[in-house]
């Protein structure tokens, strides 16, 4: 069976000699082809630049979404990002790949700081892994609920006491 | 040196009339998953789903594969799509399933969407594209309001 | 007067699945003598408003939380819908001409696997946030951040000599009273609200366990 359609989507984080973060994410696929790239401040995940490209897109008018990136100056990355970007960048006046782009980027924010916590936990035996977790759970209590490893019933979560 | 990277492919196949395949893998430095969905039309409903696992976090994660089963039924079409995957397969499951399986349904909808308009210009007869595209606004709803081109289009 | 002036329901906010009348029953048998309903981006008809506050003899104040670029807002005094993100200056503008008051929400509420004390933002650094000099206080009691970003919410508002409020940000029953305002002053509607929040003779809490 021969593919129709195939899609490559890239993302990366480089942490700055200043602290600050270079992202970028890429997407390639049978029709459409976009990059976007923004530099985030730490520690305030403030985005303090941003720049994009579509290099080939099903019709010429896409491009003119490209200046509406520049309305993310400023944003910080946190609560209502999602809806933010998705207004400014993806609704009906702009384009929703680009705004797919911007949200990768943020969510390599994310990933990119939740990454500690787990290595820490690498050389260790199940059990220490197991309190690890815990620890992490005990420390960012929004965590419960948020997937079936923190939910109830799950060995992460018993007889923990979760501060306010 | 790069501190984080995400890698997402996605494959899509239309091996009967009415049925798409995608195979979608995530691989970031953290996790490492694979997923193959069944959509069929002309509902755009979800009718098959599997997954695994390569890499994961928790000893509980590999729960979450069988609350992928949560997205058989879901319309890939309607608008609040994104949303109720996000519920139903990540919040109750794994959130990057989750990501992988929007990723996944979207190749189906643009594979849907532009794959025929290729399929009629590699046998030459295919419409002008912006006549096709337009034709397809009368026939998906929800496509009219999706971008800036659509929504002058579908004026 | 101990009032929740951070309060979501299912009739205008799409993520919540609160009934707005369960809210008044709630607030008032939790002993709370008034309640907002800060619905994101959209606001209660002024009249439907009124018909709550007569039906229930309880104090009900129609505000808005509003999502701007620099963080998200509570307004009272303005009645209109948001459809787009905006620029929280450009949301002053707008405020000051209604003659209305302004709260920066929840202004460090951090990710699920990480906060902002995790990447060693200072008190300092953070009172530097531009939403801080466009608004009339901020929320440093919310039912919606860890006791840390509290914490820094509470201290940045010393740091800037800000007045401060609560909020429980509810979306269900149980959530409602979490955080409060306790006013020194006499509120009977939205005006005698705005008027409080601008003499700022208030302090905000936790209320319920």
């Amino acid at each position: 069976m021969v593919r129709i359609y195939t899609r490559n989507k890239y993302a990366t984080t480089t942490d700055l000699e200043d602290g600050s973060l270079l992202l970028r994410a890429t997407l390639e696929d049978t029709f459409f082809a976009g990059v976007v790239e923004m530099e985030v401040k730490v520690p305030d995940l403030e985005i303090a630049s941003i720049r994009g490209e579509i290099r080939r897109a099903v019709n010429e008018e896409c491009q003119k979404a490209i200046p509406l990136l520049q309305d993310l100056v400023g944003l910080r990355i946190g609560s209502g990002t999602n809806k933010t970007v998705n207004d400014l960048i993806g609704s009906s006046t702009g384009c929703p790949k680009l705004a797919d782009l911007v949200l990768e980027c943020v969510d390599q924010v994310i990933l990119r700081f939740t990454l500690p916590w787990l290595k820490g936990s690498q050389s260790q035996s199940e059990q220490g892994q197991i309190e690890n977790l815990r620890e992490m759970v005990r420390q960012n209590p929004r965590l419960v609920g948020s997937c079936i490893a923190f939910s109830k019933g799950s060995r992460l979560l018993e007889g923990l006491e979760l501060g306010k | 040196m790069l501190s984080f990277a995400r890698n997402k492919i996605v494959g899509v196949e239309h091996p009967e009339e009415n049925v798409f395949l995608a195979h979608g893998v995530l691989e970031d430095y953290i996790y490492a998953l694979e997923l193959d969905v069944e959509v069929k039309v002309p509902n755009f409903e979800i009718t098959g789903i599997q997954g695994k696992y390569r890499r994961y976090t928790t000893p509980e994660c590999p729960k979450a594969i069988v609350k992928l089963q949560n997205a058989v039924g879901l319309r890939i079409l309607e608008g609040e799509f994104g949303r109720k995957v996000r519920r139903v397969v990540g919040k109750e499951g794994c959130t990057h399933f989750a990501n992988l399986l929007i990723e996944c349904c979207d190749g189906i909808i643009q594979a849907a969407i532009y794959g025929e308009w290729q399929a009629l210009k590699e046998k030459g007869i295919a419409p002008a594209k912006e006549e096709y595209l337009k034709g397809k606004l009368q026939d998906i709803a929800g496509l009219k309001d999706s971008c800036m081109v659509y929504s002058r289009w579908g004026k | 007067m101990i009032i929740d002036l951070h309060v979501h329901t299912k009739s205008l906010s799409a993520d919540s699945v609160l009934d707005a009348e369960d809210a008044i029953k709630e607030a008032k048998r939790i002993g709370l003598d008034g309640i907002c309903f800060t619905e994101h981006n959209k606001v209660w008809d002024v009249e439907e408003i009124r018909c709550l506050k007569r039906k229930w003899g309880f104090l009900v104040i129609n505000g808005i939380e509003v999502d701007t670029i620099e963080g998200h807002v509570l307004v009272f005094g303005l009645h209109r819908d948001f459809e787009k993100v905006i620029r929280v200056g450009k949301l002053r503008e707008m405020v000051n001409q209604a003659g209305g008051a302004m709260i920066a929400a929840h202004p460090f509420k951090g990710f699920r696997a990480f906060g902002f004390s995790e990447l060693s933002l200072s008190p300092e650094q953070a009172a530097r946030r531009p939403i801080f000099q466009s608004v009339d206080a901020l929320e440093g009691f919310s039912g919606k951040t860890i006791e840390k970003e509290s914490l820094l919410a509470q201290e940045v508002a010393r740091i800037l000599g800000m007045n401060m409020t609560g909020g429980s940000d509810s979306h269900s029953l149980e959530e409602i009273g979490k955080c409060v305002t306790i006013f020194e002053g006499n509120i009977k509607d939205e005006a005698g609200l705005i008027e409080e929040l601008k003499r700022g003779k208030f302090r905000a809490s936790y209320f319920r366990k």
